[in-house]
């Protein structure tokens, strides 16, 4: 009995949630929520759009090229009142600002606001749903970020954790929005956290491989923009044009980016106005919608235009054009949405242009070669607007399922690349991952503390506690050790698990022990303003220790660390530190 | 040992503590000393059917010390208001806490199988069932 007792003991312990093997639970559980949240999300928008639109097609350009024009100028400025409204509202009445979760993940303590940003979710959906030009991965992840945030805290995860958690959440959400499991952890691993390492992409591909599992089973997640049609014979000719066209996308995404932010620096002033700004980027989009009703949407619709080759050369100059022109209007007033679509619609459509170009002047192309070309141009573009050459390859053969372009891919991708390097051309991502609130994971390594990592617990004891009770709290939460704290919360000794494992279930003992009698003093301690460098050479001192408790300068008890978040968070800070110096 | 004649819990403890002076060096049995009066103010070591294990945990303690000790009469154990009539004193290392909980695990199993029945084995008998326990 003693000995199915301890197997099922150990076996508990080797699924402990909050030690190492824990975060692949946490990113299934993330890649689930993800897929869920999602489907709901978008859900959402096709319910705003249906009643704005009266269309049941969930397609927006669709939904506005069979409305009349006063319907389709009314519901793009009837969508900006509204979430002008909300997010006035949240300006005004919610303290806390909202927190990008890229700031959250990459710089950030893991902690998002919820109220500030679910209002920011609702005036996403509103505005998508109405048929803005804005992409809905920012939101949709933004909103997936949330709850995995308020998740971790209700779990006390530590910081290293919880920053994990929601990266995985991400990733899922990435994967549910562009059916493209391996993009969504590159992602995330690429542009939130600026690291590619095994012990990192894999919970998130954990998580985004199940999200994908999750809306595969719930609805056939196939690429969003399947292209068979594709093709790039390897000679000279494309290698140049190749490596061309990654030139001037890089460039193009280059200005792309200065228009963006110029947009923002002029167009989203004092947020009283917020509605206004938004009513009337909508009285404009909705104008050149009665035109070109491609406009309206992420972008979606123009890409599968482009692959199909639906559209000429002089029709898709003037789509392009005011395309970027509405998603300018949009962003710069200040809706919340992604660009992250548009600007892979922008690169598709100047690849098409390109083509189109390099026929003019004496280059003979197929047409697989012109549907090539768009594809590779979306994949140059993105790789400076994102400064993400992995994500933006990866999301491109993902999304297209144009594995067969690999090889020109990668030589754009590299291209463009350079090129963004060689003009220092700072990623769209870079303020949303670099402003606001700073943790440990934005200071130089040597100024980070042990507190910086700790993780709160709730699993302490005082002296006389009993046998039975602390045997309790062991089976529910099969720790390292528990802690020993005096009345005023003076730390004076741990619980080690494998001492009393064998004595769990007796009862002889469990009203006959108090803590104090299974309490060891010797256990070693971090104090919390002890450099994370230091704490690292006592675990790296006590190979056995699991976690170790923290006390504060008066010895009272702060927290726990574990040898894994402390070794995660370590290696984290130290590569960036070595990346920025 | 029989404890007789003995009422007061401090006597009893400093009996017993003086039964392992010729085993101890002054200074570890001085520590002990400390250590189970330091327990008896934190919690009452008194346990059930007049049974009381009085001990403590001290560093460098070569290897675990027992002594028993038997009063008809019972000894006032104050902080439970209770007569101790089996009093088995403990002194490990303060690192074994397994060997610990192992220990009052056996005395508590075996006070349960001989109820008062060690009055009846006597102090020789009590302290070859000890033996047998603890080898």
């Amino acid at each position: 009995m003693k000995g199915v007792l301890r197997t099922a003991f150990q076996l508990r312990s080797r699924i402990n949630l909050k030690g190492k093997r824990g975060v692949y639970f946490y990113a299934v559980l993330s890649g689930v929520f993800a897929a869920f949240i999602a489907l709901a999300f978008q859900h959402a928008t096709h319910f705003i759009l249906s009643a704005l639109t009266s269309s049941d097609s969930g397609r927006i350009v669709e939904s506005f090229s069979n409305l009349e024009y006063w319907r389709r100028i009314f519901s793009l400025s009837a969508g900006g009142a509204i979430a002008g409204i909300i997010l006035l509202f949240a300006a005004k009445k919610v303290k806390k600002r909202p927190t990008p979760y890229m700031e959250a993940i990459s710089i950030g303590s893991g902690y998002i606001p919820v109220r500030a940003n679910l209002l920011r979710s609702l005036a996403a959906i509103v505005t998508i749903g109405s048929g803005a030009s804005i992409g809905r991965e920012g939101p949709l992840v933004q909103t997936v970020a949330v709850f995995s945030s308020i998740f971790g805290r209700y779990f006390k995860l530590s910081v290293p954790r919880l920053r994990l958690l929601i990266a995985c959440s991400a990733a899922g959400a990435m994967s549910a929005v562009f059916h493209t499991p391996l993009a969504g952890g590159l992602f995330v691993c690429e542009i939130v956290i600026g690291t590619v390492s095994i012990d990192i992409i894999a919970p998130l591909l954990v998580a985004s491989c199940t999200s994908y599992a999750v809306l595969n089973a719930i609805d056939k997640a196939a690429p969003l923009y399947e292209i068979s049609t594709a093709h790039l014979h390897v000679d000279i000719k494309i290698l140049i044009c190749t490596m061309l066209l990654g030139i001037c996308a890089s460039i193009l995404a280059g200005l792309w980016l200065r228009l963006l932010s110029t947009s923002r620096r002029i167009l989203n002033g004092n947020i009283n106005f917020l509605p206004f700004r938004l009513i009337l980027a909508g009285l404009a989009v909705g104008i050149i919608s009665i035109y070109y009703p491609e406009v309206t949407g992420n972008g979606a619709h123009i890409i599968r235009g482009i692959v199909s080759m639906d559209f000429g050369l002089g029709e898709i100059s003037a789509i392009l054009a005011l395309k970027i022109l509405s998603v300018v209007l949009f962003f710069g007033a200040g809706a919340v949405g992604g660009v992250l679509t548009p600007s892979l619609t922008i690169g598709g459509v100047f690849g098409f242009v390109f083509a189109h170009m390099m026929i003019a002047a004496g280059v003979p192309l197929e047409t697989e070669e012109i549907i090539g070309f768009s594809i590779v141009g979306m994949a140059a573009f993105f790789t400076t607007a994102a400064a993400a050459p992995l994500t933006s390859l990866m999301l491109v053969v993902e999304f297209t399922g144009a594995g067969r372009l690999i090889y020109p891919l990668i030589i754009a991708v590299l291209v463009s690349y350079g090129i963004s390097i060689l003009f220092g051309i700072k990623s769209m991502y870079a303020d949303a991952a670099s402003g606001g609130i700073k943790s440990a994971f934005n200071k130089p390594l040597r100024s980070v503390r042990i507190k910086d990592i700790f993780r709160k617990t709730s699993d302490t004891v005082s002296l006389t506690e009993s046998f039975e009770s602390i045997a309790k709290i062991f089976l529910r939460n099969p720790e390292y050790a528990i802690y020993v704290v005096s009345k005023s919360n003076r730390y004076l000794g741990g619980i080690l698990r494998n001492d009393i494992l064998d004595f769990i279930k007796s009862d002889a003992l469990s009203g006959n022990v108090i803590a104090e009698d299974i309490m060891r003093s010797n256990i070693p301690v971090l104090q919390s303003d002890m450099p994370i460098v230091d704490g690292i050479k006592v675990f790296s001192e006590n190979p056995d220790c699991e976690t170790m408790p923290i006390v504060d300068s008066e010895n009272k008890f702060y927290g726990i660390v574990n040898r894994s978040d402390l070794f995660m968070g370590f290696s984290e800070i130290a590569r960036r530190d070595k990346l920025e110096n | 040992m029989q404890l007789e004649g003995v009422e007061e819990q401090s006597e009893s403890l400093e009996h017993m503590l003086g039964k392992l002076a010729d085993d101890l060096q002054p200074e570890k049995l001085s520590e002990l000393k400390e250590a189970v009066y330091s327990r008896e103010d934190t919690a009452s070591t008194y346990l059930e059917d007049g049974l009381a294990v009085p001990h403590g945990r001290v560093n460098g303690l070569d290897k675990e010390y027992i002594v028993v000790g038997i009063s008809r009469k019972g000894i006032d154990w104050p902080s439970d208001d209770q007569k101790a009539h089996l009093v088995v004193l403990i002194g490990v290392d303060k690192s074994k806490v397994s060997l610990y909980l192992s220990m009052l695990q056996k005395i508590i199993k075996w006070k349960k199988k001989n109820e008062r029945d060690f009055f009846e084995l006597g102090t020789q008998g009590v302290h070859k069932d000890f033996e047998q326990l603890f080898g």
